[in-house]
């Protein structure tokens, strides 16, 4: 998978994704390099098109394309119009 | 059978809007925070603190584009979904019922009007160029155009009501207002290489890309098989090959001469070159269709891939992805004039319909007749067929069928592949077809809300008709 390769301006830390939640104001506030990393985290949910489903692109769920090896690949779920709520290879609602 | 769907927990649009009202929520006294134990005298420590403040302030805006960007892919998915503007806690109820689409599509825009200018407005022409990749004014405006042309279509307007799509025409004169002022948005001059490479991020063409480090993998999943390291992956079917017009007399002999240049530009054909050597799917040639795992289309996918990376040695090379890019705000416009005010009617605005439209078509390297047809009908299917040539493969078709209300005919039928033999040194073609397809128009236009989401949410989370 791509890690996002965005860049700040100040280079603090972007590419480090771990985001401790539970930090208090108190801790947030001593650390002004804490801050650019909540500015980035926003960021770090973005969805790389690239690998959109069965690490590619979407296209193959419309009639643009088709996927060579569909055995075990999600793609078909589209396909064949058995995806439903319980099994969406396309869920990326809530975490 | 088939193993059991990967459940995927990370990159969820919910967790996305969370970071994004935390961030808000933390970040309101930045100016101070950001001066704590820190050298704000000294020259360079006053400049330092200067640009932090003046990033931190960009990115509070961003947060909020970045979460109108969230939901918009929600609803584009699910329709209405809930609205969660701050986070929540233990003490908070967070049984949220759904709201309608157009409520959270006001939101959307109400948000992306609220903060437009409190962006940076250009990052390529800023002291930031480093940064570009983060949300700039230009997203903005094209992420509103964009939600106002979804909102616009038949799928999400089923009265047809003329106003909207005067809204999404309005939105998109915004982006080509800006374009031509401080946006400074052109039409790339080279439609294969603006796709490859840095070229994605650098070029005048692109509002925004995300950027991602060198990698060989949309290579290796793409090549042909028979390119050491290929796998041929994602194979472009005849159906896509047949909406690429023909630019002069069509060959008997050659059915991918004298075609629209992004073609060849986008779709790897039969004899043609590609990583280092010349296609041949006839029986016994390199790529013989007979192969295990070779297309089973006939075509092999070019956009966004290097020609001959060595797959072997584990060459890489950059890919950025574009999300908004100026053609698509100029076919979205030409959508929303057309519907709006017909073809050639510009409403006092920058271009009419078809001035967007061929624009598109008369790229340096394309070079496209201009579409002539008079009807706002013809307008229509010949801006919809633009889309699907000049935006192939960008993840845009799927959506755009279901905008549409086409899907319910288009991904129901089967699709097409193209056999090849050879007879006597010339290459015959014949269409064939490759797989059924299946779209139940009783519930697939839109998604389902995940079943778990609606277990936990105590009746108050409606599921979608149908499902």
């Amino acid at each position: 998978m791509g890690v996002l390769g965005l860049l700040t301006g100040c280079q603090k830390e972007f590419l480090d994704t771990r985001i401790d939640t539970n930090q208090t104001e108190e801790t947030l506030s001593s650390n002004y390099a804490t801050l650019f990393s909540y500015a980035n985290a926003p960021y770090t949910f973005l969805r790389n098109e690239f690998t959109m489903l069965d690490n590619n692109l979407f296209s193959p769920v419309s009639d643009e394309t088709v996927q060579t090896t569909p055995g075990n690949s999600n793609v078909l779920f589209f396909n064949n119009g058995s995806w439903n709520a319980i099994s969406n290879p396309d869920n990326y609602y809530a975490g | 059978m088939r193993s059991r769907i990967r459940i995927i927990t990370t990159r969820a649009s919910y967790s996305g809007i969370r970071a994004a009202n935390f961030f808000l929520e933390n970040s309101a006294n930045y100016r101070a925070q950001l001066a704590i134990n820190r050298d704000t005298i000294s020259v360079s420590g006053k400049t330092n603190y200067r640009n932090d403040v003046l990033n931190i302030g960009w990115y509070r805006a961003e947060a909020r584009v970045l979460r109108a960007w969230y939901y918009a892919e929600l609803i584009k998915r699910y329709g209405g979904v809930p609205l969660v503007t701050r986070t929540l806690g233990l003490q908070d109820n967070i049984n949220l019922p759904r709201a309608s689409y157009d409520e959270v599509v006001s939101f959307i825009v109400g948000d992306l009007d609220r903060y437009k200018d409190s962006l940076q407005v250009n990052w390529k022409t800023s002291s930031f160029t480093n940064n570009d990749g983060r949300v700039s004014k230009g997203m903005a405006l094209a992420l509103k155009a964009r939600t106002l042309l979804y909102a616009a279509s038949p799928l999400n307007n089923p009265s047809g009501d003329v106003a909207r799509w005067r809204a999404a025409a309005a939105a998109a004169n915004e982006v080509l207002v800006f374009a031509a002022g401080a946006g400074q948005y052109t039409l790339d001059n080279n439609y294969r290489d603006y796709f490859l490479r840095n070229n994605t991020l650098t070029s005048g063409e692109t509002i925004w890309a995300i950027r991602y480090p060198a990698s060989s993998d949309p290579e290796r999943r793409n090549y042909p098989i028979a390119t050491a390291g290929g796998a041929s992956g994602l194979t472009p079917t005849q159906d896509l090959v047949e909406a690429y017009e023909y630019k002069g007399k069509p060959d008997s002999l050659n059915p991918y001469a004298n075609r629209d240049p992004r073609l060849g530009l986008s779709i790897v054909t039969n004899n043609s070159s590609w990583n280092g050597r010349t296609i041949d799917q006839s029986a016994g040639g390199t790529d013989d269709r007979r192969k295990t795992n070779a297309s089973r289309t006939g075509y092999y996918l070019k956009k966004f891939l290097a020609d001959g990376l060595n797959l072997v040695q584990n060459q890489t090379v950059v890919h950025n992805w574009p999300v908004f890019r100026f053609a698509d705000v100029l076919l979205m416009y030409a959508e929303a004039m057309n519907e709006a005010y017909g073809p050639d009617n510009a409403n006092g605005y920058t271009l009419t319909a078809r001035q967007a439209l061929n624009r598109v078509r008369s790229r340096s390297g394309v070079g496209m007749p201009d579409v002539t047809v008079t009807s706002p009908a013809d307008f229509r299917a010949a801006v919809r067929r633009e889309r699907r040539v000049e935006l192939a493969f960008e993840n845009h078709r799927y959506w755009d069928l279901l905008r549409w209300k086409q899907a319910a005919t288009v991904l129901n039928s089967p699709v097409k592949g193209i056999a090849v033999s050879k007879t006597g040194g010339s290459f015959i073609y014949t269409p064939i077809t490759v797989e059924n397809r299946v779209f139940d128009a009783s519930k697939m236009y839109l998604y389902p809300i995940p079943q778990v989401e609606i277990n936990k949410s105590n009746g108050v989370l409606n599921q979608n008709p149908g499902w």
